[in-house]
């Protein structure tokens, strides 16, 4: 179980690098804020953010000024990830609404609030050690981000089957908001599940439950995003011939 | 979000040539382009000639207007001459279009 979960998670860390990556390329073809923000999210809070914590916190044999280091690094991952994810999902399904842009900014203001409290208080080394302090205050803004991101692809996926139905949508386009949705939604769970735990002080990680649930949802989620943003000629055709059967 | 010039115009239509007042035309209008997933916003033309040929005629004979096919035909035509030049480029669907790329 172990050797699964950790492949996993590197099956999940590695997609979120190397499809973050590509994304943040893209942005700098297009220059469009959309594809910069959704590559640094998933860069970021996917491919670092999670990696860098675990190192800090398991990797006992390291001393403590390395672990901190580690963690405070992935903790910064953290801040301009999940950031950049709630400032997506401003601006590309409420751009006109008055609330997201303050939603965003109260987002990025209680992460940055949480990890100076973790700075001038307990610090980090106490962290690296019993996974305690203000900085958990971020695992439960993580879950806010995840439920708005899961509820905006949901609904922006529901309208765009609907315009599918009349001719007015590109299957393709359709399903990478289903994945998109999916991923978001994987998310939200596990993040619910491990903010839940964190806080009932249940420990989770290293343990049968902890590993099974991390290898599946990060196999899930990475899955998801390597068909959403780099899918392969053939699954691609298999979409298209599915959507045209349905026609 | 201000609606979309071609919104404007077929509530418009709608209420000028039907038993319809300007409320219940636009309330109509909303409800077709929620069922067909599209937004008063950012529909552009060919999307509203599409509603209207798919989908309002039907949306108008449950609120009583007789002859909605006849009457959607015509603001169709009318709604062609329109242009989208008001219509916001980055919808959620030409955004994931793009990151695929």
């Amino acid at each position: 179980m172990a050797m699964f979960a950790a492949l996993a998670g590197l099956f999940s860390v590695l997609t979120s690098w190397f499809v973050g990556l590509r994304l943040v390329l893209l942005a700098r073809r297009t220059r469009q804020a959309p594809e910069l923000l959704i590559g640094l999210a998933l860069f970021l809070a996917g491919g670092c953010w999670s990696p860098l914590v675990a190192i800090g916190r398991q990797a006992t044999a390291l001393s403590d000024p390395v672990r901190a280091a580690l963690v405070v690094a992935g903790a910064v991952c953290g801040v301009a990830g999940m950031t950049s994810l709630a400032v997506f999902n401003w601006r590309v399904y409420r751009p006109g609404a008055a609330w997201a842009p303050v939603a965003s900014a109260l987002i990025a203001l209680a992460l940055v609030a949480a990890f100076l409290v973790q700075c001038l208080g307990i610090g980090w080394v106490e962290y690296a050690h019993t996974e305690q302090g203000p900085w958990l205050l971020a695992s439960w803004v993580g879950v806010g981000i995840y439920l708005w991101a899961s509820v905006e692809a949901w609904r922006q996926y529901r309208m765009q089957v609907r315009r599918q139905a009349l001719g007015l949508a590109d299957p393709v386009v359709t399903d990478r908001m289903r994945l998109w949705a999916l991923a978001m939604g994987a998310a939200f769970a596990a993040s619910t599940f491990f903010a839940a735990c964190q806080a009932l002080g249940i420990p989770v990680a290293g343990t049968v439950v902890g590993l099974s649930l991390t290898g599946l949802i990060a196999s899930f989620a990475g899955a998801c995003m390597l068909l959403a943003f780099a899918p392969p000629a053939a699954y691609l055709a298999r979409v298209r011939r599915a959507a045209g059967a349905e026609g | 979000m201000a609606d979309a010039p071609v919104f404007e115009f077929v509530c418009g239509e709608i209420e000028r040539r039907s038993s319809l007042g300007r409320l219940e035309a636009r309330g109509t209008v909303r409800l077709a382009l929620k069922e067909a997933g599209l937004s008063p916003g950012s529909i552009s033309v060919s999307e509203m000639r599409v509603v209207l040929e798919r989908v309002l005629p039907a949306a108008l004979a449950s609120r009583g207007v007789e002859n909605g096919d006849a009457l959607c035909s015509e603001i169709r035509t009318g709604a062609a001459r329109l242009q989208d030049s008001a219509r916001e480029a980055d919808t959620p669907e030409a955004i994931f279009g793009r990151l695929g790329g």
